[in-house]
């Protein structure tokens, strides 16, 4: 998918497509910051309400860089408010939002690890598939596959090594 | 980094695997958004209050206007057919008319129009457009507004002239209408009805004495509009965001006598911001935050402040008074004081960056770009302002109106900032007080203009507002009785709270809490308010008090 380029909004329909646009990888950040999904669609719809709610034209190269700093203001105050610790230190989730990202909102990236996660091993792909399809816990997962939990782990990192060099030629 | 790639695989895989995809908000955020802006009342919620005021003693051009406007608004609409015909003056720029005879014309120009539901009122793309309505009202509308027409009310009064209203919604852009009373302005997506007469009352047939004032009221708005229009041709900027900033950019060649990378806001600024010396302002600036920061907090502690660091706090405001003089030659604002300029958002984006490239935590492109675009938006935010003031608003009203201006710029602002650069600004744990940031420095001016007042009693408040009010407007003793009754109203209405607790030094030296300063604010333009009803003062008195630029602040003294 190719990302259109951003347009100032101006009018209702312009609106629309302001927010249609950009609603999306502004949510996906957030959860990359360690909202959780609940969390992140009040701070998403907040952090438009603060942008938009007193300025009807942004400038279009200003458009993400605004908004990002926006939902990461708004996620920093909700994490102190809820004395929440994020799962990832800031900068590496920043890092990994650029990385996964990209220039396309990280529709590249899916269909490379789209494309990696077929050519898995059957064992590690049942492994994934426990972990985030089902959401099994990963003790009951290294029953399931007759391993310890000592094998899950292992397991579990040579299929994420795997992925990352996967995905990571791919999108090179 | 190995931490980064395997936080963006997890989260792919959540996404992938998991069917954890962004959900489509967009209605939700839209509503959202639409409750924030009808919530926050017009384009700049401020006006209204400004003007409310003076409501009772706004002259008789409100009173011409309510006479003419209220009967009206009471009769049925016209039926379709019998729309008047509308006279449109081209003052600047230029405008086409789409209805059912498209017209297009240029500055100078005048041609008559019988304006129709659905017609479409569309300004030049590059230049701000000003039309005069039956020479009853001004539209100001900026570069490429486009305006469609949705209602329409009009009464004729069968002896040669009518009046009513026109809704307008505002497609593209913004405009300000000035018809002599309240002004009117919108942005992109709000709709508002404008007054108008008809063109044979604008022609003579009303002349009374009521007209003539809401002729000469209007040639008064007329010539701001063209003050702030020469201002704004000094300062190309002040227009709002209508050309790619790419372009402007492009056009403006980077000061290469200067190690401070400055944002590229207005060319008519470079030569003057190429003189300051932005590497001894920000080291001097930074030094001041340190000293202000041990001065707060020494102050919050109730602790006595030594003698060397306040003569090394006035050392370092001299240097920044320094500054400040430079930055007035800039003329950014004509007319305005000190720090009016200095906080403006133009100076104030481009001292952040100063400071922050000398803390060696310099903005970032992406930072530069958001940054810049705030401080011309909020620049052109900054003109409507003014532009909306006339002779009878406050001094107080305005600078509270300024104040509130600045604080949601600076508060937009800092939300651009990372942690480290926004801990630069901090002056200690003063929440919520004066002085809580440099930057953002609007609540420090609070401080500036407020003055505690402590007293013993609400009875001794009002008795003191009373003396204070009444020598400075020059009132007998006769008016100061008329003045109690609202004095002791403005002391009433003091809440309990603040009776609670004693002043405290930080209080004193002028750390008062914003919330608190806000609402005395408040409190005495109410006053202002009832004065001005009152019918107390004659009309130089009340030109007096509209000069008081005090805020009073009551405080429980032991």
């Amino acid at each position: 998918m190719t990302v259109p380029k951003p347009e100032p909004h101006r009018g209702p329909d312009a609106l629309t497509a302001f927010v249609r646009q950009h609603q999306g990888w502004v949510w996906r950040y957030l959860r990359f910051l360690g909202s959780d999904a609940a969390t992140a669609d009040d701070l998403t719809q907040e952090t438009f309400v603060a942008v938009l709610r007193r300025h009807e034209h942004i400038e279009p190269r200003a458009q993400r860089t605004y908004l990002r700093r926006t939902a990461h203001s708004l996620f920093l105050r909700a994490a102190r408010l809820r004395r929440v610790t994020p799962l990832v230190e800031e900068p590496a989730a920043e890092v990994a939002f650029d990385l996964f990202s990209g220039s396309d909102d990280g529709d590249g990236y899916l269909q490379a690890l789209r494309e990696c996660v077929a050519l898995l091993e059957p064992r590690q792909r049942q492994a994934l598939d426990g972990l985030y399809r089902e959401g099994i816990p990963r003790r009951d997962l290294a029953a399931r596959l007759g391993l310890s939990e000592g094998g899950i782990k292992s397991l579990l990192h040579r299929t994420y090594s795997r992925l990352r060099h996967c995905v990571e030629r791919r999108l090179v | 980094m190995n931490a980064s790639r395997q936080h963006a695989l997890e989260r792919g895989l959540t996404e992938l695997l998991g069917g954890e995809t962004p959900p489509d908000r967009t209605l939700a955020i839209l509503a959202a958004v639409q409750r924030a802006r009808a919530g926050a009342g017009p384009a700049n919620p401020r006006r209204a209050r400004r003007w409310r005021w003076l409501g009772a003693a706004a002259g008789v051009a409100a009173a011409t206007l309510a006479a003419v406007w209220l009967a009206p608004a009471a009769a049925e609409p016209d039926p379709p057919g019998r729309q008047p015909r509308v006279s449109v003056r081209v003052a600047d720029g230029a405008v086409e008319w789409r209805g059912a005879v498209a017209r297009t014309a240029t500055a100078g120009t005048t041609f008559e129009v019988q304006p129709c539901v659905g017609d479409r009122v569309v300004a030049a793309p590059a230049a701000r457009t000003r039309l005069w309505l039956n020479a009853s009202g001004c539209l100001a509308m900026s570069a490429g507004t486009t305006l469609e027409i949705e209602e329409m009310k009009w009464q004729e009064f069968g002896i040669g002239f009518g009046s009513g209203t026109i809704t307008v919604a505002v497609l593209v852009g913004s405009f300000t209408w000035l018809n002599g009373g309240t002004p009117v302005d919108a942005g992109a997506g709000e709709r508002r009805e404008l007054t108008l007469r008809s063109a044979q009352l604008a022609g003579g047939l009303g002349a009374t004495p009521e007209t003539e004032q809401l002729q000469r009221d209007l040639a008064a708005a007329q010539a701001e509009v063209e003050r702030l229009k020469a201002e704004r041709s000094r300062r190309p900027v002040a227009e709002p965001m209508a050309e790619p900033l790419a372009a402007e950019v492009a056009e403006v060649e980077p000061d290469a006598a200067t190690t401070t990378p400055l944002l590229e806001l207005t060319p008519a600024l470079d030569d003057v911001l190429a003189t300051i010396d932005w590497r001894d302002v920000s080291e001097q600036s930074l030094t001041l935050c340190d000293t202000l920061r041990q001065v707060m907090e020494l102050l919050a502690a109730e602790e006595e402040i030594p003698h060397s660091l306040l003569g090394e706090l006035e050392r370092l405001k001299g240097t920044m008074h320094e500054y400040g003089a430079t930055v007035l030659q800039c003329e950014l604002l004509k007319g305005a004081d000190f720090d009016t300029q200095v906080r403006h958002p133009l100076m104030g984006a481009q001292w952040m960056t100063a400071m922050l490239a000398h803390a060696d935590t310099p903005l970032d492109e992406a930072q530069r770009l958001a940054i810049t675009d705030l401080a011309r938006r909020y620049t052109a935010e900054d003109d409507q302002r003014r532009l909306g003031y006339g002779p009878q608003t406050s001094k107080l009203q305005q600078y509270v109106d300024e104040l509130e201006l600045q604080e949601r710029f600076y508060g937009d602002v800092d939300l651009m900032l990372s942690e480290g650069q926004r801990a630069l600004f901090d002056v200690g744990a003063l929440q919520g007080r004066v002085g809580a940031k440099l930057v953002g420095t609007a609540s420090m001016a609070w401080g500036e203009w407020a003055k505690p007042v402590a007293v013993r009693t609400r009875a001794e408040f009002a008795e003191g507002l009373v003396t204070g009010f009444g020598n400075t407007l020059g009132l007998d003793a006769a008016q100061r009785n008329a003045m109690r009754a609202a004095a002791q109203q403005w002391a009433n209405n003091v809440p309990d709270e603040w009776w609670d607790q004693a002043i405290t030094v930080l209080d004193r030296r002028g750390g008062h809490h914003v919330d608190r300063l806000r609402a005395a604010a408040a409190a005495q333009m109410r006053f202002y308010e009832r004065l001005a009803a009152s019918g107390a003062l004659t009309p130089e008195q009340v030109d007096r008090l509209r000069q008081v630029e005090t805020l009073i602040v009551p405080y429980r003294r032991e």
